[in-house]
This record gives structure tokens, sequence and C-alpha cells, in this order.
């Protein structure tokens, strides 16, 4: 534990085969510098390929032993973004090391290993941070709109979260005789363009790879925890899902502790269902009023002639979650306190989703384990 | 000319001057408009045995036995029934509808409904909302899953949110909420519908319609509404099924197809448990 206000945490990047933002958000931060990509050596040619590019790019080394890259270079932060199945296990290892932990979403793809997580944290005294997007400015205009009673008690919380994204053929596109799309394969060519958030060999539907952003707004906002659900999931979009037996579109019925209710949508909708990344927005009911939050605002709208089709046409403004989200970890650091998004929060989001899943494939309410 | 006869005064009708071929009349006409009240159902009964077809808005309590029973009073005469006061006819959905029937959504995936209200009118509009999400997925849900809530009512429930599931895997979300604070004694309201389908997408929302205001009390949201053009299709819909001997958008089976689903959803957010449609087409919690 650091008193230092001014003290650089040098970060291990443990592995980051996916979209680099956690790595890129943690060293937004100046007390915060990424000094080694470390990785097991018995990964895929693909893996290390990706770190490797990775640790060229930002000029550090990239060392296939993690372990041995805690100890060689004096690392006190793991910052975690390797395939889902694997985030758990790299995130005990860590904080069995003695480094705090910042771990990219999904926490993980089975709750078992979320508690794993959470044990090693606590014996290890350490600080955890789940990656998420409580720091966008509309959060925190909605946070601060519930904080002050502008709606009295907060009393159903309703978000629509839907990825304007596509993720490779249509539904329906597959011919007869084709094979069904590989997941991983999938994933992988979807590192192009950044939406490969469920890389790894698991397939995950939107409620794994997603759910924790949306469910997270609703545990900042209300405070409490999911006690039971009701869910319909299905493949709408995406043959990759339907292929893979993981849903693209899911709406979750939501009972929480103290009675409040919510719900959730969420999807993977295809690119052409939003002139920007998709529509995001949260509903609010209290006791003195309501409130409607559209996630994306501020923004400013741009168009030009012969703007590309898939460029978006509103451009988000002021975004300083990176840089909050980092400070927040910082000062639990400092101060030994939680984080935003601590291990236990988000073992109990993990949690949720796992029962929407099931409640999904059961057609059953499903209480929240 | 279809002439209307008038039952019982109503605050919400057209524009005489704005309907074709139809016309009010004080007293006897072949077809009768009821407005809503407690003794609409009765009323629309009445005019159906003297051989009228009916157009009836239901009172805010109408079960779905109380709409059989209408039903049959028309049925027995062969007159038409129309059932009033839906929202097929808002301007924003009837061209989500559009963009549906044209292709342009592909297969309706999700209908997301939130209604928010100042009234508290007890159980109010919310058959009309299903019955969007039937007539948009055109058919009955399988599943119903609902939770009710007291927000802010002193009594009884003000928030219900509804749950279906359809067989195809569509699926509806719907929450309604009476418990906005009236604006200096006016109620205040708010509705947004979002309609995903697998190749596009609409989104029909009062928060992308709000005009701002500058005042001595701060900024303030104004609505731009689409005038009573809802409430004008509404009554010319009646007027053309008849004409052309047809059954009208919104017919008697429709709300009646509505209010079982509500009265489903009451059960389960009663019970905690899924509803389920049977052969029969009854729902058992």
């Amino acid at each position: 534990m650091s008193a230092n206000r001014n003290e650089v945490f040098r970060c291990a990047v443990v592995s980051v085969v996916k979209h680099a933002y956690v790595p890129n958000g943690v060293a937004s931060h100046p007390r915060f510098e990424l000094v080694v990509v470390a990785e097991d050596a018995d990964r895929p040619d693909w893996v290390h390929e990706r770190n490797q590019l990775y640790a060229d790019q930002h000029n550090i080394p990239y060392v296939r032993n993690v372990e041995q890259a805690i100890r060689d270079y004096n690392v006190q932060v793991g910052v975690v973004s390797s395939e889902a199945e694997r985030h758990c296990d790299l995130s005990v290892r860590c904080a069995d090391a003695g480094l705090h932990v910042v771990q990219d979403k999904p926490m993980s793809t089975e709750v078992s290993e979320c508690d794993r997580v959470v044990e090693a944290v606590q014996r290890n005294n350490v600080r955890f941070l789940m990656w998420n997007r409580n720091f966008l400015p509309a959060l925190i205009h909605a946070k601060q709109a519930v904080d002050d009673g502008l709606i009295g008690d907060l009393r159903a919380i309703h978000v629509d979260f839907y990825f304007a994204k596509d993720s490779g053929p249509p539904k329906g596109s597959r011919k007869e005789g084709d094979p069904p799309i590989n997941w991983l394969e999938r994933q992988i060519e979807a590192h192009a363009d950044g939406s490969d958030g469920g890389v790894g060999v698991e397939p995950m539907g939107e409620l794994k790879i997603e759910g924790i952003y949306p469910l997270a707004y609703i545990q900042m906002l209300t405070g409490v925890d999911v006690r039971r659900v009701f869910a319909r999931t299905t493949a709408h979009f995406h043959q990759a899902n339907v292929d893979n037996d993981v849903e693209d579109l899911a709406t979750v019925t939501l009972e929480m502790e103290n009675d409040i209710v919510g719900s959730l949508c969420i999807g993977r909708i295809g690119a052409a269902s939003h002139p920007d990344i998709g529509e995001i927005k949260l509903h609010l009911l209290g006791t003195k009023g309501g409130l409607v939050i559209s996630e994306a605002r501020p923004e400013v709208s741009i168009y030009y002639r012969d703007q590309p089709a898939k460029e978006f046409r509103s451009r988000r403004l002021a975004i300083d979650n990176d840089y909050l989200l980092m400070d927040n970890f910082a000062n639990a650091v400092d101060n030994a306190r939680e984080t935003i998004l601590d291990a236990i929060a988000s073992r109990a989001i993990t949690a949720t989703v796992a029962a929407a899943v099931e409640s999904g494939k059961s057609g059953e309410a499903v209480e929240v384990g | 000319m279809i002439q209307l006869a008038l039952i019982k005064a109503s605050d919400d009708l057209p524009d005489e001057a704005r309907l074709r071929s139809a016309s009010f009349v004080e007293g006897d006409a072949g077809a009768a408009v009821v407005a809503a009240g407690a003794s609409s159902i009765q009323d629309g009964c009445d005019a159906a045995s003297q051989g009228k077809h009916v157009f009836v808005k239901l009172p805010g309590d109408a079960t779905s036995a109380s709409v059989e029973r209408l039903i049959e009073s028309c049925q027995d005469t062969g007159v038409r029934l129309m059932v009033g006061g839906s929202t097929r006819f808002d301007a924003s959905v009837q061209t989500v509808r559009q963009s549906l029937d044209a292709g342009q959504l592909g297969d309706p995936g999700l209908l997301r409904i939130h209604r928010w209200n100042s009234t508290a009118t007890g159980d109010d509009s919310t058959w009309q909302d299903i019955d969007l999400a039937i007539w948009m997925f055109g058919e009955l849900p399988a599943t119903v899953y609902a939770v009710a809530r007291s927000i802010a009512a002193a009594n009884g429930s003000d928030f219900l949110q509804i749950h279906l599931g359809f067989s195809a895997g569509g699926m509806a979300l719907i929450d309604l909420s009476n418990n906005l604070p009236a604006q200096d004694g006016d109620p205040q309201s708010y509705y947004s519908l979002s309609l995903i389908g697998s190749s596009g997408a609409a989104y029909a929302d009062d928060h992308h319609n709000q005009q701002l205001l500058f005042a001595s009390h701060g900024a303030q949201a104004l609505k731009t509404g689409a005038g009573d053009l809802a409430t004008t299709a509404e009554l010319q819909e009646f007027v053309d099924a008849i004409a052309a001997e047809r059954d009208p958008g919104v017919s008697g089976r429709d709300a009646l197809a509505a209010l079982q689903v509500r009265e489903a959803a009451l059960a389960s957010a009663e019970c905690g448990k899924v509803a389920r449609l049977t052969t029969e087409r009854r729902y058992e919690c």
C-alpha cells in the first residue's frame, strides 16, 4: 500500500490479445507506467504475435513468463486483457504475487472463477478494478442527479444497451453443407475493427461479453444487488451466434434488493440499425419523478461530402472515463479503499449474467446465486 | 356517407371536416361512437343490439370477460366492432409499422416501450401497449412475466413491467408508470418505443422530440405533439372498415387478446411466475 500520492505504479500488461483499450486506458494516467508485456509461454502463436506487437508499439519488453516478468520488472499492478476464460486465473496469479489488478471485462465466463478472484484479492489485501464505463459524462450526471434527490428515492431503472455493430455474416447466410462458424476464428477476424470483445475458445453471448457495462451502471446508481431475473435470449442477427448457440439479443427483468426493479435490453444489433455506435439509454423512476439519460451525450455531429457510410456521424465529447477510472484506482491503492467496481461487485454482476443466461434457456425466473 | 351517432360526449373527437365519407349526427344512425366511461361496454352492447356498427372506447377497468360480452353482442347482429383509444394510429407507431411492413427492419426481434404518466388511472392504457406488441409480432406471446410495484402510490401499484416472449424468439419489454409528478397541476407524460429487427431498427422517442424552454423556473422540455391526427386516423379506419365490409383494426378480438395478456401479466406479478399460453389459447400461471 502506497501512501505516496506521487508514486508512479509500474504495470505489467498480462496478455493483451483483444482490443487494447484497457492497457491504453491505464497508461492514460500519469501515475501508471506500462513497463512490460507478459504471457504464458504455452499460448498459441496468434497470442504471442499480438502481445509482441503491443510491446513493440509501446517500446517495452515482452516476456513469455508471467511470474518472471513480475519479479524482474518490479511491477505493482497487473493489467489483464486476455481471452475471457483466462481473466480470473491471471488475476488470481497477479494478486498472489502481491499486485493490484486492473482487469478487462467480463470478469469471467464462470462464477466460480470470480469467487477465486474475490478470495485472492481479499487474502492478499490488494485492490481490484473491473474495467467499466461508469465515469462517462452522462453516467456521472445521472449519479449526481440521483444523489441530489432530483427524482426522490430510486425505485426502478431500465437500461437499453444496443451496440450497432456487425459480427460476421448475418443469420441465415450459411449455405447447406458449409461448416458452422468457429467462434475463436470469428473473434480473431474481428480484431481488425475492434469488435473482438468475445475473443476466446468459449463462445459468449452479449450478456457475458457486454452485460457488465449496463449492469455496472445499475449497480452504481442503485447501490444494491440483483436477487432474481427473468430473461429472454435469442440469436437474432448473426450466423456465428446461431452456430455457437449464444445470444446476440437479450431482455432481462431485474428484481433487486430493497424492492427496486429494473430491466436490461442488450444486443449486438447490426451496423445498419443506428447511425452511431448504438442506442444506449437509461430510464430511471423515483418517488418524485423520472429521468431519461442518453449515454452518448454530450456529442457533436459531423457530416461531410463522401463521408464513409460506416463512419459515426456523432462524436462523443469530454470522454474522461479512462483517466477517472485510473484516478479512482490510484486513490483506492493510496487509501486502501475499494474501487468503483471491485471484485465483490463484479462477482455479483457475473452471477446476475449467469442467472440471466440460465433463465433465457430455461424460460423460468431464476434466483441469482 | 357513414353517419356516426355519438353516445355520450367526448372531448377527443376529431374535427368532422377531416373525416372522409362520414359525419357526426345526433340521434339514430347506422354506426355508434361510444366514449370511454363506466357504462361504455353496456352502451356498446345496446348499440349493437340495435344493429349499429360500434366504435367504443373501453373503460379503464375493462376485463376480457366484458369485452367478450361486447363481441358476442356484435356477432349476434352481424355488426362491426372497433375498439378505440389504440396507439396503433399514433403517427410515430404508424411510421414504424410502415417501415416494418416494407421489410426495412427485417424480422422483429425486440419491442421496447416506456410509458410514463402522471394520471393515476389504475389499469389505464396497459392493453394498448400489449396490443402493439401482438400487432408487431403478429401473434400472441407464448410467455408472460410481470412485476408490479408501488413507487409513489399510497395504495396499490403504480408501476407495472411486462415481459413477453414470442414463439420465434421475439420479445417485448414494456414498463408502465403512473407516478410522474404533475407540473403546475398539469399531468406529464413520456413515451418511448424501439423496435429492433434483424436488418434495421426504429426509435420513436419523446426524448428526441422535446423542445427547450428557458424561463424563470429553469430549462424545461416541451413536447411537440402530433395534434389529433391519431384520433382522426382511428375513426377514419372505423368508417373505412364499415364501407369495405371488413374487420377494422383494432377489432374486438384484438382488444380481447391484449386484455387476456394483461390479465396474465397481473396474475404473473401476483404469483411471481411465468404465465404460459396453453393450447386452448388461455394463459396459465
